[in-house]
């Protein structure tokens, strides 16, 4: 059996144009993600169209894809022909690419001044407050001792358990992020080790504000302590550390948002939020909430975090 | 107490589904806490931080699934594990395998006969995507509501003219063709038709003429602006004729806040060529302009059910209907009762709604007997509560309302932002609490038992400093519903509720009992 792809992300392209024949299997499966581990450690995810792209991802047609069969442990083949999944054959050849909007050196468009950047992070701060989910970290941000204040938090928005426990982490986090130095490198390395992997779900909470918190950083030249290499080099080494601390998944999502590489969600309300690019921040954020209960939240609270911290520095 | 933990390896479950599993397993009888999640370093340090960390659980990895709980009497693992995979089979079976499809044109490509869109997207992008609906000749109901009233009017004329419904913004009820739609109650098909500009002042309605023992043949939810003189009453008039040109209505009733004068009169001026009953609830309206366009009025929603239901079986419409379903006696006994219980500095009462039509209707019921009652939907702007969160003397409370609503399911659907408040509004100086419960599709599946708890809690926490609460509900649904009529009022009862038959009985019921404190001397 054929399936069509029907979009696929530029990395993902690449890694089954340029690579040799690779095998793996089916990690997980889910109503609408398939997520597929390949032997050396590449996760690929296809999604259905329901969802938008991310960093080595693929769509396919409707449907749920839980129905067609597929099942953790199910070998999976990848070579120039496609990927083979069982007895389907995904061909890519009428594929439309997705570029990241944001890649290193190359932005977007003009980066907003440090006023506009200020003035869209307090919206959309307070619009994280009012509609984000508050069972993950965002009670983190009116309970932070390093952030600035948000200004006005909602009165019901207490901690819970998740924050309770990881604040304190997440302040040293922070701090220790902005300290360019070799000694700020190793503090930040141990304090991300004390995090990372913390929380419910496949991309645990502290995952995906770090991941927010990274993606955001590298975004903006504002309040920064080390030019963007050397930023870039240092997310890598924070994200290397989460190898077998967290799930798969998260690993991989850690490693592509060390490079600033989100899923397209993200990505557009990066752009929103730190470059000269038109459109609706609200609409932007709602999109970005429906990735996953917690998740979009979780990353939205760190990109709102490394945003507070550099544009406040 | 033991802790005890179940671990599935290389499982992985979404965080929707975690959390979902999370809040009802620790409901469970017999479960102190409960942690589940992925057995990363991290959670299983906080697991150990809550003294739920087991050897089995050390010894897992991150990509495991686990779930540990502290467990107390007969509760056993084993039932856990029952419950887990039951809510895991639950979850599934009700996300299914069926095709969602992401955009109008991909629904109607697939499902052609598909002939009307339901829409509740933020305010601001729900306009755009009616108009896609109506130019695909579809009828619209449209849930979302910060639509503005220019688009609605624009979106009506252009349903009107394309022969279309447009129910809304901000329509919550409705009953097409016995297909109950977002918030609507089970009830039996039969010969009353309802047109309403008001979510629970219609599932009142048809809930009672339900209970009466007759039937509904449609039910047209308009939105709460369409009488505003903006619009015109657009939709409530294109749905009257709608419901006089259908054979299976033989009674119609129609409800609304008062209309504006001019709108009135248009909607009025059909009912002499109906050629059949019309019942007209106008809540608080011009009675008399009712009256002479031929229509029938009514003092409350129950007493527009009652003339209804009265009209389908062929009698005239009977007086309104002011009393209770017992003797008066009866009543006046029991409010002496419950007067007499009262510590002298219970004075008060609070009105905590979800519905706002039934807080609207409690407020202008118990006007001339408490005088001045704070609400965040007043009745008259300078009795605006000044915090929401905080009550004043007589407060009456539409949870429902934007402020409660913004970033938070309604509270029929998560009653939490209610019964958080409860124990809280208990207090010293307040004698009654008065509550409704609404039943049916798209509410919570226990709303009863969502406030059971906290309605024990505060009469105990009035018991224990020296008075007596007197906590006075009614439940809105029908045996039908998923959540049972009946159920639901033993629900409140067993927690020590006095559970009346409507909104309107419950109401009066707490004018006596604060009637017959004020006559033992308290103040209003």
């Amino acid at each position: 059996m054929t399936m069509k792809v029907l979009r696929v992300s530029e990395d993902c392209l690449t890694f089954i144009a340029q690579s040799p024949v690779q095998t793996g299997e089916v990690h997980s499966t889910f109503e609408r993600a398939v997520n597929l581990l390949f032997s050396s450690g590449v996760l690929m995810t296809m999604v259905s169209d329901q969802l938008d792209l991310a960093p080595m991802t693929f769509q396919v047609s409707k449907g749920s894809l839980k129905s067609k069969g597929w099942h953790p442990g199910m070998p999976v083949s990848s070579s120039s022909e496609g990927i083979i999944i069982g007895e389907t054959l995904l061909e890519f050849a009428q594929a439309q690419t997705w570029t990241p909007t944001w890649n290193i050196g190359s932005p977007p468009s003009e980066v907003l001044t440090r006023a506009e950047m200020l003035k869209r992070l307090e919206a959309f701060t307070k619009l994280l407050l009012t509609r984000g989910r508050p069972e993950g970290l965002l009670p983190y941000l009116c309970e932070t001792r390093v952030l600035p204040h948000p200004g006005s938090c909602p009165s019901d928005m207490t901690g819970n358990r998740y924050v309770d426990f990881i604040k304190g982490r997440l302040d040293q986090f922070s701090e220790a992020y902005r300290d360019g130095t070799d000694a700020g490198e190793s503090r930040v390395i141990a304090a991300f080790t004390r995090l990372v992997g913390f929380g419910p779900g496949l991309t645990p909470s502290s995952d995906d504000y770090v991941a927010g918190f990274m993606a955001a950083s590298i975004r903006t030249p504002y309040g920064q302590a080390m030019n963007c290499e050397k930023l870039l080099k240092r997310n890598q080494k924070l994200a290397s550390r989460a190898k077998g601390k967290t799930t798969v998944i998260s690993e991989a999502m850690l490693a592509h948002a060390a490079l600033g590489h989100v899923a397209q969600k993200y990505d557009r309300l990066l752009d929103l939020l730190c470059f000269e690019a038109e459109g609706d921040l609200e609409a932007a954020m709602l999109k970005a909430l429906e990735h996953g209960d917690t998740s979009g939240t979780d990353f939205m609270t760190g990109a709102a975090a490394a945003l507070m911290l550099s544009l406040n520095a | 107490m033991a802790v005890q933990t179940t671990i599935r390896k290389n499982a992985y479950y979404d965080s929707v589904t975690l959390m979902l599993i999370t809040k009802d397993l620790a409901k469970l009888p017999g479960v102190e806490d409960i942690l589940v999640g992925m057995a990363t370093e991290l959670n299983k340090e906080l697991a150990a931080n809550l003294n739920l960390l087991t050897p089995e659980l050390e010894a897992l990895s991150a990509n495991d699934f686990f779930v540990t709980a502290e467990l107390t009497g007969d509760a056993t693992m084993e039932s856990l594990v029952e419950a887990l995979d039951a809510l895991l089979s639950a979850k599934k079976s009700s996300a299914g395998s069926s095709y969602r499809p992401a955009a109008l044109q991909t629904a109607l490509s697939n499902e052609p006969q598909l002939n009307l869109a339901l829409i509740s997207l933020p305010g601001r992008y729900a306009a755009a995507e009616v108009e896609k609906a109506l130019d695909a000749g579809l009828h619209v109901m449209l849930f979302s509501d910060n639509v503005s009233i220019e688009d609605e009017k624009r979106l009506k004329e252009k349903a009107v003219s394309k022969q279309l419904l447009m129910m809304g913004p901000d329509c919550g009820t409705a009953m097409i063709n016995h297909v109950p739609l977002a918030f609507c109650n089970v009830v039996k098909p039969g010969g009353i038709g309802i047109v309403g500009a008001s979510g629970t002042g219609t599932q009142e309605i048809m809930s009672l003429i339900d209970q009466l023992g007759e039937g509904v043949s449609q039910v047209i939810g308009t939105g709460g602006r369409d009488l505003k003189s903006e619009i015109g009453g657009l939709m409530m008039l294109q749905a009257f004729e709608a419901l006089i040109a259908d054979p299976e209505t033989e009674v119609i009733v129609l409800i609304s806040k008062p209309p504006a004068p001019e709108v009135a009169k248009k909607v009025l001026d059909l009912v002499k060529d109906a050629g059949k009953p019309v019942v007209v609830d106008f809540i608080g309206g011009d009675r008399g302009a009712i009256e002479a366009a031929g229509a029938v009025a009514c003092i409350s929603l129950e007493d527009a059910a009652r003339k209804a239901v009265a009209l389908l079986r062929g009698d005239t419409a009977p007086s309104d209907f002011a009393g209770f379903d017992v003797p008066e006696a009866d009543i006046e006994a029991l409010a002496a009762h419950e007067a007499g219980k009262k510590a002298p500095a219970q004075k008060y009462l609070r009105g905590l709604f979800t519905g706002g039509t039934l807080a609207d209707e409690a407020m202008k019921l118990l006007g001339p007997e408490l005088g001045t009652i704070w609400s965040n939907i007043p009745l008259k702007p300078e009795e605006q509560l000044k915090d929401v969160k905080v009550s004043a003397e007589h407060t009456v409370i539409d949870f429902g309302d934007d402020a409660f609503t913004v970033g938070r399911p309604h509270p029929m659907i998560d009653p939490s932002t209610r019964s958080e408040r409860i124990v809280r509004e208990a207090a010293p100086d307040v004698a009654v609490l008065l509550m409704d419960v609404v039943l049916g599709y798209g509410s919570h599946p226990d709303p009863a038992g969502e406030v059971a708890a906290q309605i024990r809690e505060a009469r105990e926490n009035a018991a224990a400093a020296g008075g007596d609460l007197t906590v006075i509900a009614s439940v809105c649904g029908t045996e039908g519903d998923p959540q049972g009529l009946k159920a639901s009022r033993e629900t409140l009862s067993e927690a020590g509720a006095i559970v009346m038959p409507s909104n309107a009985q419950a109401v009066r019921l707490s004018a006596k009992v604060m009637k017959a404190i004020r006559n033992q001397g308290g103040e209003k």
